[in-house]
């Protein structure tokens, strides 16, 4: 049996001691010997005494996978956890075993009460109670676990990498805040049996109404389901702000990280102009800006201005104007005063001397497709000399059309 | 020209800013003289620039530049190429990359471009040198010197930072469409489902 006063005054004397054991996972015979002289204040009990009161005490045990090796005993590791806030994270496993203990719980409770069997609804209370204390302990605890490990990962001086601070806090909220969460949660199943129980423990009092203490209890019992849900919805929130924002942050630094690498990794499989990225940088030289006519366009619109007319294009007039044609006016009036013509091309040629070949025969279809003019030809051909060119044609006559 | 126009258009600092946007420069509020008309009259400015077929963007980081329609072009490229190099590196540190970009200074002899033979190799890619894409980032306005030996971001490194996002998603990631551009959405598809949508309350 271990005296309890012995147990503090030993915790007491001995603090700094048990800080290094609660950090080590186990102790040899050597480690523990060190430990105690690197700790023991002058005028101490010798080595060996502390050492078989570390055992006494029921401090340490034997390590099951090493032998002569020790390590903290649970309670005391739990103990020191909660001394030094050291809190560990509940795992989820243990709170689903607090949800079904208390549905099982609740189960035996309702037949108690049915049969109306005091003592054993005391006990079954007592042990209820026990279950609510623990899951409003492990809430508690895991508050301070979380605070506590978003405070190593915020300072970073292990210097662990984005991608390693990321899992952690992925890992934190869905081992622990979403298990966490099922218990708060009003459409989760947890919570209808936390209903029940409830409700169990007013039945309870109401049914034992004439044994005031066992009534006391149930009531009692109730309050701690209060205290546990309070506790637990507070525990989650105020988890919930040290994570997300922790959360958030580490998703986008991992993400801006890995497109890095991604783009890294692009240019060392296809080179860098295999990159097609939406990234552009405007960069223009004084001679591709825009031009005065465009921006002076623009502004003209907008102020509803009116354009003067445009300026006359300046045209310089040649001294003289040659026009290769014959005027077709000038034609129709010498044709006209000397109509019937016999041969037309003839009488061109004779009219027009000074006119080129190309102007003549124009004339000459000019008169031929005439509406003004009937034209008929001669059935031999005559041959018309021109310059240096020689013209065959059958004679056309000319009439009045 | 005629005095409406003249007057509407009479822009605080037209001139400098349309110089320094042509030229890539990003334009934030440390640019005092340059920034407070363009944050003033946006509107205006933005209306002037459209009409004259720039696309002048607003930042929801609070700078502006032109976007060009041409994108990649071989100096953003060569910018881009330095930046994801100092990305990289500040992971690999276990350094917040986001904060390291926008705090504190950058001791250019401490960077790895040219030190890691992976990192030479892009940089020699590219055509670059670390003194030469510094020297680029400073006249772009992404960042700035101080003495020498050192230099710090400005606002407008987040452009890189989006581009960084936009590589992963694998499509075009739009910081003027993003909600918070601080902090990402929580990932939907996420087992955490409904997990953000506030706090549990005692009702």
């Amino acid at each position: 049996m271990i005296n309890p006063k012995d147990f503090f005054r030993f915790a007491s004397e001995n603090f700094d001691l048990l800080k290094d054991l609660h950090v080590r996972e186990a102790v040899n015979e050597v480690e523990l010997r060190h430990l105690i002289i690197r700790h023991r204040a002058t005028g101490s009990p010798t080595v060996a005494y502390i050492a078989n009161q570390l055992t006494s005490l029921g401090y340490l045990e034997e390590a099951p996978y090493a032998t002569a090796s020790m390590e903290l005993r649970p309670p005391v590791r739990k103990f020191l956890d909660f001394v030094l806030r050291q809190q560990q994270l509940t795992p989820v496993a243990v709170i689903r075993s607090y949800i079904e203990a208390l549905e099982q719980m609740g189960r035996d409770l309702d037949q108690a009460i049915e049969r109306k069997e005091a003592d054993n609804a005391l006990r079954i209370l007592s042990e209820c109670n026990e279950i609510i204390e623990r899951m409003r302990n492990d809430s508690t605890d895991n508050l301070e676990a979380i605070i506590r490990q978003t405070l190593a990962i915020k300072s970073n001086l292990e210097k662990k990498s984005v991608r390693e601070r990321y899992m952690i806090v992925n890992r934190i909220r869905e081992r622990y805040l979403v298990p966490l969460r099922e218990l708060i949660d009003i459409k989760k199943p947890v919570q209808q049996s936390i209903d029940q129980i409830q409700r169990l423990f007013k039945d309870g009092k109401r049914t034992f109404i004439a044994h005031r203490a066992l009534a006391e209890e149930f009531s009692r019992a109730g309050s701690r389901l209060l205290r546990l849900r309070k506790s637990v919805r507070a525990d989650f929130n105020d988890s919930r702000r040290e994570v997300d924002p922790l959360y958030r942050t580490l998703k986008r630094e991992n993400r801006i990280i890995k497109g890095a690498s991604r783009a890294l990794e692009l240019i060392d499989r296809n080179g860098l102009k295999s990159l097609d990225l939406d990234f552009s940088v405007t960069f223009m030289r004084v001679e591709g800006m825009v031009s005065d006519d465009r921006l002076e366009s623009y502004f003209q619109e907008l102020s509803g201005y009116t354009p003067s007319p445009p300026r006359a294009i300046e045209e310089q007039k040649p001294e003289t104007i040659t026009v290769d044609f014959i005027d077709p006016i000038q034609l129709q009036q010498k044709l006209k005063k000397i109509l019937p013509v016999t041969d037309c091309f003839e009488w061109l040629l004779e009219t027009f001397s000074g006119e080129s070949l190309e102007s003549i025969l124009q004339a000459y279809v000019y008169i031929l497709e005439s509406d003004n003019y009937i034209a008929s030809h001669e059935a031999d051909q005559k041959i018309y000399k021109i310059r240096n060119y020689t013209i065959k044609t059958c004679p056309m006559t000319v009439e009045k059309g | 020209m005629n005095e409406n126009y003249k007057g509407r258009f009479n822009l605080p600092k037209l001139a400098p800013i349309f110089d320094n946007l042509r030229k890539g420069k990003h334009i934030c509020p440390e640019d005092k003289d340059l920034y407070y008309p363009l944050e003033q009259e946006y509107e205006a400015f933005n209306d002037l620039f459209n009409h004259l077929g720039f696309d002048l963007v607003k930042h929801p980081r609070n700078f502006y530049y032109f976007r060009s329609d041409i994108s990649f072009t071989p100096i953003a490229r060569r910018a881009a190429v330095f930046m994801f190099i100092l990305i990289e590196y500040l992971a690999s540190e276990g350094t917040s990359v986001e904060e390291a970009l926008t705090t504190g200074y950058i001791s250019i002899e401490s960077l790895p471009h040219e030190e890691n033979s992976r990192y030479q190799r892009y940089m020699d890619e590219a055509g670059i040198t670390v003194d030469k894409s510094i020297n680029t980032l400073v006249r772009l306005g992404f960042a700035e010197y101080r003495g020498n030996s050192e230099f710090r971001f400005r606002a407008p490194v987040y452009r890189f930072i989006d581009l960084c996002l936009q590589i992963l998603e694998g499509k075009k990631y739009d910081p003027l469409n993003n909600d918070d551009p601080g902090s990402d959405n929580i990932d939907k598809t996420s087992l955490l489902t409904g997990f953000d949508k506030g706090e549990i309350t005692d009702d």
